[in-house]
């Protein structure tokens, strides 16, 4: 497993996207919605970061911020993959060339990143033209390979998006993200919209992918599951900012913040006799507004542990043991509740 | 099995057919299943494989290209052995018993809320034509039920838009219009997927206390083992159009006998071994329904696969209540041939 001090590929410090809110015919701007409020952190090269949180948390904002598809309004963001290191939001020209080719997305939906109206073998092989990284002559055959590393046939290059299934559409979206060899994969929900069965394989040709060709990604999803399946480290992220950062199995077994209490409780183990015995944690209410000012710790609406100082006092990210950090006023002094330890599988037969 | 008047649902041998462009397509096959009274049937399955088709025959529901060519569905009232309703053709009766005697809960809140009235309003509607109530009465009522699923400020929340309310607050909304006439059937559509996680936890705890405290039986439609682990008594596996599995949940869950029902239980990350290690996948995907294999529908996925399978399998008892529709199964079975 990645230690956490291995040598980061991306940081980022404080880093704030705000989206301005604007009404009238003359778009005045009547407040921000704090979409990432104030994000540090950094991707290890060759680690899978999970990236968890409800809808609206802004997981997917901060891959977008990353990607320079959402405007950061303030903080800093560097890829060191390269000597020397790009500033992600400022980069120009040639830097900014150098960004696009280094760090790649896979989307949440296939079926709407794709161009319907192109084969698939043509959109694996536009990034390869535009960046000019093969002859014309030789894009055939590096489109091919890429479809064989995602477990597709040269045939499947000919169809369109709506020939093929949500399954093999997910496979012609990692090839593409594939296509300009780069080393930071970001993956938004990229399971979420697949069949379970279907969810499976894609998730062990995203970890194939990963050790045949040193990848490191940034794996954003809901389900937790999921991501401790996947990730080295995971970071929760309530209402712009990251309250809990660890190793996978410490912040699922041991959780530090009351946020990732309330999201561990939720999970549902497909399992009866371990679900029924397990001790739901339903929080209060819904997530607050990102719109609305809030002061103090951001979970402190719906927390069971508040105390007064959480109302008023924004708690730090700060490292309470070696790889571990959360962002509460009172950790140390709970013990919260993780999913038990990997439990055997039962009843299934090999 | 069970003595029939202790079923509020009992669905035989229902077929439904889509005509399509290429020809007519079977989403639903043969399929039979009992919601006991008081409990809580799953039906499980990927997209596809006919679950919300099945669901939508029984409330008559189904778009105009879609019939339903053979079955039965007898609907039972609480207490009344006498009172019998076949849903797929006593029309008119099934009609009066909808959002009185039978309701629904759909996937999409927001979607399945009328975007230009008011969310009290929409509920009003229903206890006004179908519980007889004046508006007022309605109103106070609405408020009650408001109450009842958990959102908070009733009085305020009623004349609010859907817009204006939350993904969870929508499908509250939606649990108090099903419930609103107390229903003895509740079908819940795939009722926590467009929510999150501590949402869905919270949507899943109000379903079961309304199914407590009302006595309501339950349908349960879904493609989530997890939730199938914690609401069901009964579970029935689909796919592609056929039931391949049923049986009371925790015999399911303990000896799961279908290749099917155990590749979807080997294939979730939570009954992985471990971190990055390989998941076991079912390999392909479900065909659409016009490509689908002859004999078991399986076929061509299934690790277990034997050459009886290019004909129908025969659904064998595994004791219990427990069935399985499969070749291989069947010879795995005590007492087969």
């Amino acid at each position: 497993m990645t230690l956490p001090c291995a040598a980061p590929i991306i940081k980022t410090h404080d880093l704030r996207v705000y989206y301005p809110i604007t009404r009238g015919a003359l778009r005045r701007v009547v407040g921000r919605i704090r979409a990432v409020d104030g994000v540090s952190l950094s991707i290890g090269a060759g680690e899978t970061l999970g990236l968890v949180g409800e809808s609206g948390c802004g997981k997917s904002t901060l891959g977008l911020a990353l990607m320079r598809l959402a405007p950061a309004t303030s903080g800093t963001a560097y890829y060191l993959g390269e000597d020397p290191p790009v500033d992600i939001l400022r980069a120009r020209g040639n830097d900014s060339r150098r960004l696009r080719l280094a760090i790649q997305m896979v989307f949440q939906n296939p079926a709407s990143s794709l161009n319907p109206r192109a084969t698939a073998g043509g959109s694996v092989a536009e990034p390869i033209r535009l960046n000019r990284l093969a002859s014309p002559r030789e894009v055939n055959g590096r489109v091919e390979r890429l479809l064989t590393m995602v477990g597709l046939g040269a045939w499947h290059g000919r169809r369109y998006p709506s020939q093929l299934s949500g399954g093999q559409r997910q496979r012609v979206v990692i090839a593409r993200a594939l296509a300009l060899e780069s080393r930071v994969i970001i993956a938004d929900e990229p399971v979420s919209a697949l069949d379970v069965s279907v969810q499976a394989q894609i998730l062990n040709l995203l970890n194939d992918l990963k050790a045949a060709m040193n990848l490191t990604y940034l794996f954003i999803s809901h389900n937790l599951d999921v991501v401790r399946h996947m990730a080295n480290r995971i970071a929760v992220m309530y209402l712009g900012r990251i309250v809990e950062l660890g190793p996978a199995d410490e912040v699922c077994t041991a959780p530090r913040h009351p946020y990732t209490e309330t999201l561990l409780s939720a999970i549902l183990v497909p399992d009866i006799d371990v679900q029924r015995a397990r001790r739901r944690i339903v929080p209060r209410g819904d997530v607050p507004d990102a719109a609305a000012p809030h002061e103090g710790c951001p979970f402190h609406t719906r927390c069971l542990y508040a105390k007064p100082r959480c109302e008023v006092e924004v708690p730090l990210l700060d490292e309470v043991s070696p790889g571990c950090h959360v962002a509460c006023h009172l950790a140390g002094e709970l013990t919260l509740a993780g999913i038990d330890a990997q439990y055997a599988p039962r009843g299934v037969k090999p | 099995m069970k003595s029939p008047a202790t079923n509020a649902l009992e669905v035989s041998s229902l077929t439904v057919e889509f005509s399509s462009s290429e020809g007519s397509v079977r989403a639903v096959s043969d399929v039979d299943f009992e919601v006991r009274h008081g409990k809580t049937l799953a039906l499980v399955g990927e997209s596809g494989c006919g679950k919300s088709v099945t669901a939508m025959a029984l409330l008559g529901m189904l778009p105009r290209n879609g019939r339903v060519v053979t079955g039965k569905a007898l609907f039972r009232r609480k207490f009344s052995d006498i009172c019998e309703t076949d849903l797929l053709h006593d029309t008119a009766a099934t009609a009066s018993l909808r959002g009185r005697e039978i309701a629904m809960v759909f996937q999409d809140p927001t979607g399945s809320l009328v975007p230009v009235y008011p969310v009290g309003e929409q509920v009003a509607a229903v206890l006004r034509h179908r519980a007889g109530m004046n508006a007022t009465r309605a109103r106070a009522r609405t408020m009650e039920l408001f109450a009842e699923v958990g959102i908070p400020a009733p009085a305020r929340r009623v004349d609010e838009y859907p817009h204006q309310l939350s993904g969870g607050m929508c499908q509250r909304v939606m649990i108090a219009m099903a419930i609103a006439c107390g229903p003895s059937l509740l079908i819940a559509d795939e009722p926590t997927t467009a929510l999150d996680v501590t949402i869905q936890a919270q949507v899943l705890e109000l379903l079961k206390s309304m199914h407590t405290r009302h006595g309501m039986s339950l349908l349960l439609i879904t493609h989530d083992m997890g939730i199938v682990a914690d609401m069901a008594v009964d579970v029935a596996v689909m796919y592609l159009g056929r039931i391949v599995e049923r049986g009371p949940a925790a015999a399911v869950f303990q000896d799961p006998r279908h290749p099917y029902t155990r590749g979807l239980f080997r294939c979730l990350p939570s009954r992985g071994k471990g971190h990055g290690s390989r998941l076991d996948a079912i390999p392909g995907s479900v065909p659409e329904p016009h490509r689908a294999p002859t004999g078991c529908p399986f076929r061509g996925r299934c690790p277990e696969e034997i050459t009886a399978c290019g004909e129908w399998p025969d659904t064998t008892d595994c004791g219990g209540g427990h069935t399985v529709t499969c070749w291989s199964a069947a010879a795995d079975a005590p007492g087969a041939i």
